[in-house]
């Protein structure tokens, strides 16, 4: 008894020193901050973050690697609390949440082959991409309800995933095990800034919409009598929904799949109706989720529809725009050009106050290079200067001599050069001059230069010698010793300090960059592109390339595409939104760090997707002509709902085979 | 040869889990993934391997010697639940790598029945030292490969259609059942194996 009291007691007290001098030997000092960022988080170890579990995050953020919001699923309140752990401040993020992205189910789809077999999208997936016909199509096997560990998801009749709004974390666990791609996270401000890519099920009209609206998704809000909603959907794309309902070439209702049949759905005079009821109404369609304005503070100059929608989009995205605005009102070619006929200001005012009403600030009657300058609005706390100012049609608004005012300094277009030549004005060019451009204007525009006091002069252009003799322009002409010709060349960045334009890079044939210094900088093109401008260091700027065009066409750099101002020249309304939004979009990678590129999958050419060639339905669906309407005119309460009833509701190709029409019902039991 | 013989008896005729029924809980608890279950097998197999090197000792130089062997089961578990905290602490300072990877599993097990099974096994059977460590090396690499086919079945039936009544561990008892009757099948060659080592 004495001898195993003994001996166990031994056994424990040589094994408690030995681990007790262990701990002291093999101690590890650890980050009790690791702990304490692990209790804050959600510990539900989605992986929602993109780390195994939440204590690796834990660990990712104590070390540095990850930001204190890194949960995602637990949204703002579980970032501020790992931010009070980590002694660091978090900006609100707008909630996100998933949005399966099929509304066909597959007892409605059009069918390949029926699928008899394992219960799970990812092995239906292997037989020819799924049972569908269309190959971005929902195969409703819940695959994605299984996986959502918040219980958020649950499948519908219809054999597609329905979100709880009030559960989705938007953790992001359903997107990355569906094999289709089909349910994404997303939310408004992802949306203002994504293209449409070629394996998102869209409808033909919403990708030739220039704006890239929603229409579908709008056009079903009306039809459910939730026309706030339907502005709301149109506001995410296009801040000027009224004046686009009166003005608007409508390219959509030209791709609309009713055209199959008998008459495209009147499309822009619906969203008319909207935003009409929207103004008598008084009850602005407010966006449901503003981030506070803790973002960098822009400089937009050029109060038109360009500089509007940017500076719209900037604040929903939490930035402080400011729009500098030359002439007294905003609202540019709108306000001074268009007939008031087909646009009574009234209607213009109405979009613009939304558009200010989310908090845009704004002065007018203040012009760039003359009232202010660069260096006084980075000195005036600016972080970058957006130009969205357009060019030669701002003559039309301006009517003065633009030259020696110009926005960039030392910069101005050819065409200028060229008139002030022929009225013999005289213009002070000595130092290096740059000319960005082709075509016999150019080696006119050199002589010009050369006659006013240019010393160096580098012309920029951008096509190759080759293509020189077939327009038969001989740059040689001017050749005497001080112009440099660079073919097959592209402005890359424009660099200066205070308010004078020191140097632009320039991509040669090669594809090397070569810095010029410059004074002046001629840009043959009707207008200035759209410009980023950023504060580098002390009283040093450079711009920012801020359109990546799509992969067909060559990188033009800073500007554009080839026909330089072509993409820049805005045929219509919906064309200057369409390019406001995409300058937000260069912004906002910029701010984050990116690379200006395209994304990957946008839909370059609606050619390469699926698509029906004839619409099989039953004739209900097709009940109805359309309701013979322009842009002046108006719809009634009741034609709305009629006309938002013969929408097919059209995905890639699926679309509604038998509608439920008002009133179709009643007439037909009368009969 | 008397090695390999007894790898094939420890890995497949008297597996540690299928034949001899012994760690069900891990069996059942960490089989659902692969990677945990690769995981827990490594770990098995490391610390039965350093358990029954030190019971070893500690039964013939301190058991026999006091004459205490009636104390085995109470002095083993403690021993080992001592050891395995002192591995813990000695791989996290030397070898952080083998840590991370082993770590959460190594407390796991520390009172886990299959460990402390083999410990006393080897005692019973008499094996020599060497023999002891081979033996517990080889059941751990039995309770791995266990582990690992059931995991691999058990990830299966995450596509599978099984009736809402069997779903979980009743399924995952049948499955255990059907797979310890396949390895009873080794029983077969425990005789034949019986006469190669009299050889």
């Amino acid at each position: 008894m004495l001898i195993a009291t003994l001996s166990l007691t031994g056994l424990g007290l040589l094994a408690a020193i030995m681990l007790a001098i262990a701990s002291k030997v093999f101690y590890v000092w650890e980050d009790p901050r690791i702990e304490q960022v692990e209790d804050a988080l959600l510990g539900a170890n989605c992986g929602g973050c993109g780390y195994a579990g939440c204590s690796a995050a834990a660990e990712a953020v104590v070390f540095g690697k990850a930001k204190p919001d890194v949960c995602i699923a637990g949204g703002f309140d579980i970032a501020q609390a790992v931010a009070a752990v980590m002694g660091m401040a978090v900006a609100e993020k707008e909630p996100e949440i998933s949005q399966p992205g099929c509304r066909y189910g597959v007892q409605e789809a059009d069918l390949k082959y029926s699928y008899i077999g394992v219960p799970d999208c990812r092995a239906a997936v292997l037989l020819y991409g799924g049972s569908k016909e269309c190959v971005i199509g929902c195969l409703g096997l819940s695959t994605c309800v299984r996986a959502c560990p918040f219980d958020a998801l649950s499948m519908g009749e219809d054999n597609l995933p329905v979100v709880n709004k009030d559960r989705c974390t938007s953790c992001g666990v359903c997107a990355e095990v569906c094999p289709k791609d089909i349910i994404t996270v997303t939310s408004a401000a992802k949306r203002i800034l994504s293209d449409y890519k070629v394996n998102e099920c869209t409808a033909p009209c919403q990708r030739t919409c220039p704006a890239e609206i929603d229409i579908p998704a709008y056009i079903r809000h009306i039809s459910d009598g939730d026309y706030l909603e339907a502005v709301r959907v149109i506001k995410e794309k296009n801040p000027f929904p009224l004046v686009c309902g009166h003005l608007c070439p409508a390219p959509c209702e030209t791709e609309c799949r009713r055209n199959l049949v008998d008459e495209p759905v009147t499309i822009n005079a619906l969203k008319k109706f909207v935003a009409g009821y929207e103004r008598e109404t008084g009850q602005r369609a407010l966006p449901n989720y503003l981030p506070p304005a803790a973002g960098k503070k822009i400089a937009v100059v050029g109060g038109g529809v360009e500089g509007l929608t940017a500076s719209y989009y900037l604040r929903r995205l939490g930035y402080q725009p400011k729009i500098f605005e030359a002439t007294g009102k905003l609202g540019g070619i709108l306000r001074y050009v268009i007939d008031e006929e087909r646009l009574p200001r009234d209607v213009l005012d109405w979009d613009i106050d939304g558009i200010l009403e989310i908090g845009v600030a704004v002065e007018t009657g203040k012009q760039m290079g003359k009232d202010f300058t660069l260096s006084s609005l980075f000195g005036a706390e600016f972080d970058m200067v957006l130009l969205t100012s357009g060019g030669w049609d701002s003559r039309q608004i301006m009517r003065g001599k633009v030259w020696g005012e110009s926005m960039i300094p030392g910069t101005g277009l050819l065409l200028d050069i060229l008139i002030g030549a022929a009225h013999g004005e005289k213009v002070d060019l000595a130092g290096n001059v740059v000319i960005v451009g082709g075509g016999k204007a150019t080696v006119k525009a050199a002589e010009v230069c050369l006659n006013s006091g240019a010393e160096e002069v580098t012309i920029v252009y951008p096509y190759s010698k080759e293509k020189t003799d077939y327009y038969d322009i001989d740059l040689n002409v001017i050749k005497r010793g001080s112009v440099n010709i660079y073919y097959s060349s592209v402005p890359m960045e424009l660099r200066g300090e205070a308010d004078r334009l020191t140097g632009i890079s320039i991509r040669t044939e090669s594809g090397e960059v070569k810095d010029i210094p410059l004074d002046h900088l001629i840009v043959g093109s009707g207008r200035l592109p759209e410009m980023l401008i950023v504060k580098e260091e002390e009283n040093k700027w450079k711009t920012v390339e801020i359109f990546k065009v799509l992969p067909r066409e060559p990188d033009m750099g800073i500007f554009d595409v080839g026909e330089m101002g072509r993409s820049t020249d805005q045929t219509a309304v919906v064309t200057a939104v369409r390019r406001g939004r995409k300058v937000v979009r260069a912004v906002h990678l910029h701010v984050s760090g990116e690379e200006v590129a395209p994304e990957p999958g946008v839909i370059i050419t609606a050619a390469a997707l699926q698509d029906v060639r004839e619409i099989v339905a039953e004739t209900d669906a097709l009940a109805y002509p359309r309701k013979n309407i322009d842009n002046l005119s108006n719809l009634t309460p009741e034609e709305t709902l009629i006309e938002a009833g013969r929408c097919l509701d059209c995905g890639l190709i699926c679309y509604k085979k038998h509608l439920d029409l008002p009133g179709l019902k009643q007439e037909k039991s009368s009969t | 040869m008397e090695y390999i013989v007894l790898a094939i008896n420890a890995i497949l005729v008297k597996n540690i889990l299928l034949a001899q029924y012994l760690g069900n809980c891990p069996f059942l608890g960490v089989s659902k993934k692969m990677d945990t279950a690769v995981g827990m097998g490594m770990a098995v197999v490391f610390v039965m391997t350093f358990a029954t090197f030190i019971t070893w000792f500690v039964h013939h130089y301190v058991l026999v010697t006091f004459g205490l062997e009636y104390l085995q089961t109470i002095v083993f578990i403690f021993v080992i639940a001592a050891l395995v905290q002192l591995i813990e602490m000695f791989l996290k300072k030397l070898v952080p790598g083998l840590y991370k990877a082993l770590g959460i599993f190594l407390p796991l097990i520390t009172t886990n029945c299959a460990i402390l099974g083999v410990a006393v096994l080897v005692i019973r059977k008499d094996f020599g030292f060497v023999e002891s460590l081979f033996y517990a090396l080889f059941s751990g690499a039995g309770f791995a490969l266990a582990l690992i086919i059931f995991a691999g079945i058990r990830e299966r039936f995450r596509v599978s259609y099984i009736p809402k009544a069997f779903r979980d561990t009743a399924i995952a008892l049948v499955t255990a059942g059907l797979i310890a009757m396949a390895f009873f099948g080794f029983q077969g060659i425990d005789s034949s194996l019986k006469a190669l080592t009299m050889n």
